[in-house]
């Protein structure tokens, strides 16, 4: 082991003659443990979120959807359909239907969007659809009061004419069952109905206004959609991340301003590990002088304080990582943070450490600890060796 | 007789505070290889800032220094520190043991210093010499005023330097203590064929050197001629 190693290590696990020094050693290496473990916490947290709203996004919606650039609806679906499979990437290409409406029950009425779901196609959340009638999220059926098997009335958003002139197009639906996508906007404002009913059920023309396309790879969906524009005039297609654009972007941007803010910690860590290395320098300037005698070079002299702030930056940064990477797994595990749904779409706080994030943080750390060490070891090695021994 | 150390017209001054204080004006002297040198003089004439030039430690404000007939100004500061490594041991006033580490630690250091392997078994033959085998693993706090001053010579010339500089090695020590130690320093000079400056207030210590040098107003002169 060379010498500045060793002089390093033992000037760090030694006990101090002054405890001051290493009082605040041990500060700079938990202000290193917080701000590293705040760091990983705080970008699993805006990870996370990301992550689960983006799967939850993934499971309510395909990857693209296709909608005609006229209002009339999409009469040719069939052949759409089997033309866009045929492109490489398009795992599979169905039809949807959308209707927003406004569902009323006895005690409350409601908007709704009402999807036309392939019954042989069904999100895994949604159990099953029942002809002639419509399932809804629990979300929305707690809040108008109602239980499977009741009715309510759907106003369609256009006119007919009655015996009593025109009125808001209404229909009595059955609704079969609920369900519960996890998504809260989902399970609060919207139902499904078997796809071809649409008719049937609510005397509508199209019944089909919407193409969902599945791809092989969700994070290409933008250039597909660009490449799928080209193809089909008639269709506008949009890509899952653009129909949540700014819930994306703000997430991302969050993450930014989380990472700055609690930067500062570990910077005001490096100011202590420079303050506890320039007190340290300062009770060993006879040991400089000493070890100078003997032959030790100047930039021996500097290496043996960088090596020693480096290595209170190691330690801080690996229990840093360790707390950080545990408490979130542990937070995300056992749902210890709980928030409205209503609010967050999801009901607890999730957390998914990226490898790559964590490591970035733990680098970020290392370098400023190292960063903090050149000042007090130029110190270190500036020092007057004849002077240093004079010194009792 | 070879010249070991030549100075040559040394002037040094001292800045403080806006006041500068000449401390040398003008030594020369000349150690020969082998011999035993002491210097004398007063308290704060000058003797260990003489011993720091003499160390390569400081830089004269004027004046030449050889060592072996090398001109050291003419050596940077890597070049100097290795220098210093191998052909000088110091042996100071305060033991100056690093106090963190155990009294082989410290022998082994100068060795570890200049990237030498197997420096544990030579440091552990010099204690052994200097009559300390058995305290290897003591801390300088755990070791007696005269055992932390044999760790010290031990240290000085576990590299085998060919020249050994003592400031007051003996200054902090009671009279039963100093006898040791300076029989130990006379006794390892011969074994090694060292060449020996000892600066000491101590008129009975400079007797058994073979040349003694008075520092006066910053001058030196032979006492012994
Ligand atoms: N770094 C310094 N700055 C200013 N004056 C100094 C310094 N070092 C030593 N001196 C002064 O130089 C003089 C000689 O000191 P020193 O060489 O230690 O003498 P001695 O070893 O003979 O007691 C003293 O007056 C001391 O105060
Ligand atoms: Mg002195």
């Amino acid at each position: 082991m060379k010498f500045t190693l060793f002089i390093a290590l033992r000037y760090l696990f030694s006990k101090r003659k002054q405890t001051f020094i290493s009082v605040i050693s041990a500060v700079s290496i938990l202000g290193i443990t917080i701000g590293v473990a705040s760091l990983v916490i705080a970008l699993a947290l805006v990870s996370g979120f990301q992550g689960e709203i983006q799967g939850k996004v993934l499971r309510a919606t395909s990857a693209i959807m296709a909608s005609p650039v006229s209002s009339r609806g999409i009469e040719d679906w069939k052949e759409l359909c089997h033309r866009l499979e045929k492109f490489s990437f398009v795992k599979r290409a169905y039809p949807q239907a959308i209707i927003q409406a406004l569902a009323s029950s006895e005690y409350d009425i409601k908007p709704i969007m009402l999807r036309g779901l392939d019954p042989e196609n069904l999100p895994d959340w949604i159990g099953g659809l029942m002809e002639g009638g419509i399932v809804i999220g629990d979300k929305l059926m707690e809040e108008l009061g109602i239980s499977p098997g009741d009715f309510i009335t759907v106003y369609l958003p256009s006119v007919e004419l009655t015996p009593f002139g025109p009125r808001a197009k209404a229909r009595r639906v059955k609704v079969t069952g609920a369900f519960s996508s996890g998504l809260y906007i989902l399970d609060n404002t919207s139902g499904a109905f078997p796809i071809g009913r649409g008719r049937e059920l609510f005397s509508i023309k199209p019944e089909v206004n919407y193409i969902n396309i599945d791809v092989d790879d969700i994070y290409r969906a933008e250039e597909y959609s660009k490449i799928l524009d080209k193809e089909f005039p008639d269709l506008i297609f949009t890509p899952w991340n653009v129909i949540n654009r700014t819930l994306f972007e703000s997430l991302k941007l969050e993450k930014r301003i989380i990472f700055l803010v609690i930067a500062l910690i570990v910077v005001v860590a490096a100011l202590n590990i420079i303050a506890s290395l320039v007190l340290l320098v300062m009770e060993k300037i006879k040991d400089i002088g000493i070890l100078m005698s003997m032959g030790a070079r100047r930039n021996d002299i500097a290496k043996i304080f960088m090596a020693q702030g480096t290595f209170i930056g190691i330690i801080g940064v690996l229990l840093g990582e360790i707390i950080g990477i545990l408490a979130s797994w542990a937070a995300s595990t056992f749902r210890l943070i709980r928030i409205p749904a209503d609010i967050y779409q999801i009901g607890y706080v999730p957390f998914h450490v990226k490898p790559l994030e964590a490591a970035g943080v733990g680098i970020f750390a290392l370098i400023i600890s190292f960063l903090s060490t050149i000042y007090p070891a130029r110190k270190a090695s500036k020092i007057d060796p004849s002077e240093a021994i004079r010194y009792e | 007789m070879n010249d070991k150390i030549v100075l040559e017209n040394i002037y040094k001054s001292y800045y403080l505070a806006g006041v500068t204080t000449e401390v040398l004006s003008g030594v020369n002297l000349k150690v020969e290889e082998n011999e035993t040198l002491a210097i004398v003089g007063p308290s704060g004439v000058g003797k260990t800032t003489l011993l720091h030039i003499m160390g390569t430690l400081m830089k004269p404000t004027s004046g030449k220094i050889y060592i072996d007939g090398l001109d050291i100004s003419t050596l940077g500061d890597d070049a100097l520190s290795s220098f210093r490594n191998k052909k000088i041991g110091f042996v100071f006033q305060f033991h100056h043991l690093l106090p963190e580490f155990t009294a082989l630690e410290n022998v082994m250091m100068p060795l570890l210093i200049r990237g030498n392997d197997g420096a544990e078994e030579k440091a552990a033959e010099m204690l052994k010499l200097v009559g300390l085998g058995g305290k290897e693993k003591h801390r300088p706090s755990q070791l007696s005023g005269g055992e932390r001053q044999r760790v010290a010579v031990a240290r000085a010339i576990v590299t085998r330097p060919s020249i050994l500089l003592a400031d007051e090695p003996t200054g902090n020590l009671d009279w039963k203590t100093s006898e040791g130690v300076l029989d130990l320093l006379f006794s390892l000079k011969e074994e090694f064929s060292i060449t020996m400056v000892i600066v000491t207030h101590n008129r009975h210590v400079a007797e058994k050197c073979g040349k003694i040098y008075l520092l006066e107003r910053g001058k030196i002169r032979c006492y012994t001629d």
